[in-house]
């Protein structure tokens, strides 16, 4: 068997599926039999499921590296660029409104993501963002989050 | 009755709100997470001034053109149009990124008009035979129904079986958030009222495949298709011919699962691309931009549309969310569904049913016109098209019930779906879980308190007893030589 460093992030899924089983066999308590039913039955199969998963397949969270490559000499691995990226733009949302924020984000996220071409990165953040507005306003009726400022687009 | 309501069909009138409809649909479609539903009821209002006639049409266009418009979106950047198109990313976009996004646009363009003929010609022909069997089905022959589908699971995982099935199992348990479909009491809410119905399947779905392909291809440089070409929209046409058994299993199962009330369009396209798995001698290369693997869900889903208008003309009984809107649009426009519908209104559902027809007519022209621009996509840089597919996706939560609620979903769905594929775990099964989860609970408990408790119900009756007897068939049958001891179990088997 091969003994190496555990990879956290190969531990992270069936830990997140067991506790998320388990937490839902916890909370089916407050629920009447008919309601509890499924869920207990299924929360068990999946913690059966997830166990046996480990015990068998053991060596598969154990590896030197974690399979994806980080930044070459970056704070941040590769994946956590867009990733916070899109919690930025999430956030963004929630306080400056939809407009801006895609805004924003359209003009940022080329440029973060290596794309040298500001003037085709700007060109192409104004179109977008006037064409999704304008459609999902305008022609859906889809009404879009104004932010805590209030943004009237 | 027929030539009249095919020439009635062909008026201009008619013709143009066919177009209309179809430019529509398309549009929707192509915006990852905007299905059939969004399009549909969108241009409900616009019907109000129509004769009947046209505005039924106008619907079938939208909804036709919608469903084939969810593919693009799959195909091109990975990101489900809908729910109806969730398995076509997982052969057609492998596809796209082998430099053939045009014919993964063929395949998907003439297979949906296929697929939306087949359903046209059950509706046509085999309308009577398919109500009679919706009609003998129940609660505990729709158990066995979602209970044969959650036997694919293992069919899903991909070789592993544990991490398919703990998925399905989260899958089910994530189904189950909201409220209890028998006794309406709430679960696994935390007392946040956001959960009560339960978690959004559209948001769902756009995080595990649309954002976490948004992290896969930020981290990498050039485009989608590093091969920097397309492929021809005619050789997936060549393709979808060599294919007819394909053909023949996907229709059958598209018209199946939208005849049957509950079962739709979400559920037909992954059955569907599981059961031509199941049939493929070669079941290693689905998942790696295999023909069929893109064909099946695309006819299945085109089948499925039509099939469901089955129920809701015959006998009044919409079978999905989108085909109660057509209810509401035939009720607005002063026809009667079911029976009266076809002996009092003369030759008006003949001029409908010509109107589907040529709905699959006009976004098959459509679609052959645009396809190969629509393919062009797999050659933006990763760069630009990274915060388009963020953007639309969130948008498109956004747009489903207005709600911020639903675009953290999707958030959170991102980066669940992004350690997923890292670390290989079969992110179908989660979804397969999710789709078929309140079908299994609230028919088992139905069949229960028909049967006033007893198990039996489910061996009693004849359908029911058959659809298990399916089941425990397909499950057993990569064992079958072993089982008859002629051989060794097959090497993919599961253990």
């Amino acid at each position: 068997m091969e003994r190496g460093k555990v990879d956290l992030g190969a531990a992270l899924l069936p830990l997140v599926t067991a506790g998320f089983a388990a937490a839902l066999l916890f909370f089916s308590r407050e629920n009447n039999p008919t309601a509890a039913l499924f869920p207990r039955v299924v929360g068990v199969a999946t913690l059966a499921f997830v166990l046996l998963d480990l015990i068998i397949n053991r060596t598969g969270i154990r590896h030197a590296a974690p399979p994806e490559g980080r930044a070459s000499g970056g704070r941040l691995p590769a994946w956590g660029i867009p990733l916070a990226l899109q919690a930025v733009y999430l956030a963004l949302i929630y306080v400056i409104g939809f407009s801006l924020a895609t805004f924003v984000f359209l003009l940022l996220c080329p440029l973060v993501l290596g794309y040298r071409r500001p003037a085709v990165v700007a060109a192409h953040a104004v179109l977008f963002t006037a064409v999704l507005v304008f459609t999902f306003q305008s022609v859906f009726h889809i009404r879009l989050p104004k932010g805590l400022i209030g943004f009237p687009w | 009755m027929w030539a009249e309501g095919f020439l009635t069909a062909l008026q201009p009138l008619n013709l143009l709100y066919l177009v209309a409809g179809t430019a529509f649909g398309m549009l929707i479609g192509a915006l990852p997470g905007l299905g059939p539903l969004f399009g549909v009821a969108l241009m409900l209002p616009l019907t109000f001034g129509m004769p009947a006639a046209t505005a039924i049409i106008f619907l079938t266009a939208v909804h036709a053109a919608t469903a084939y418009g969810d593919s693009f979106a799959s195909i091109m950047i990975n990101a489900p149009g809908g729910v109806g198109s969730v398995a076509s990313c997982w052969d057609g976009h492998p596809m796209a990124q082998k430099g053939q996004a045009g014919v993964a646009m063929g395949i998907s363009t003439f297979g949906s008009f296929i697929g939306g003929v087949a359903g046209w010609i059950s509706l046509v022909a085999l309308s009577p035979l398919l109500i009679w069997v919706a009609v003998h089905m129940g609660p505990p022959e729709y158990f066995m129904v979602a209970v044969m589908a959650l036997s694919l699971l293992a069919l899903a995982s991909e070789g592993q079986l544990l991490k398919g099935l703990a998925l399905g199992g989260i899958g089910l348990l994530l189904s189950f958030v909201g409220r209890d479909p028998i006794t309406a009491e709430s679960r696994f809410t935390l007392g946040w009222d956001y959960l009560e119905d339960g978690l959004p399947l559209a948001a769902v779905v756009l995080g595990l495949f649309a954002l976490s392909q948004a992290i896969v291809l930020a981290q990498q440089e050039g485009s989608i298709s590093q091969l920097r070409r397309t492929g021809n929209v005619w050789e997936g046409f060549v393709k979808v011919l060599a294919l007819p058994a394909t053909i023949a299993r996907a229709s059958a199962v598209g018209i199946f699962m939208g005849v049957l009330p509950a079962l739709g369009l979400s559920s037909a396209n992954v059955v569907a691309y599981f059961v031509e798995k199941r049939a493929a001698k070669d079941p290693e290369n689905f998942g790696r931009g295999d023909p069929r693997g893109l064909l099946a869900p695309e006819i299945a889903k085109n089948a499925c549309i039509v099939g469901d208008l089955i129920p809701t003309f015959t006998l009044g009984i919409p079978g999905s969310s989108v085909t109660a809107i057509f209810l509401a649009a035939m009720i607005m426009h002063g026809l009667q569904p079911g029976a009266e519908f076809f002996s009092r209104s003369g030759a008006l559902p003949y001029t409908v049913f010509a109107g589907i027809l040529f709905a699959q007519v006009s976004f098959f022209v459509m679609g052959l016109l645009f396809a190969r621009q629509f393919a062009k996509a797999v050659l933006i840089p990763n760069a630009i098209l990274v915060p388009i597919i963020v953007a639309l996706s969130f948008i498109a939560s956004l747009a489903l019930r207005g709600m911020l609620e639903d675009v953290l979903v999707t958030f959170v769905f991102g980066i669940l779906g992004y350690i997923m594929s890292v670390y290989r775990y079969p992110a179908a099964c989660l979804v397969l879980g999710l789709v078929l989860g309140d079908l299994v609970e609230a028919n088992f408990h139905r069949s229960l308190l028909i049967g006033r408790g007893s198990y039996t119900i489910f061996f009693t009756r004849p359908f029911s007893l058959l659809l298990l007897l399916l089941t425990i068939l397909m499950l057993l049958w990569p064992y079958r030589k072993t089982l008859l001891g002629r051989g060794q179990s097959p090497a993919g088997a599961v253990p």
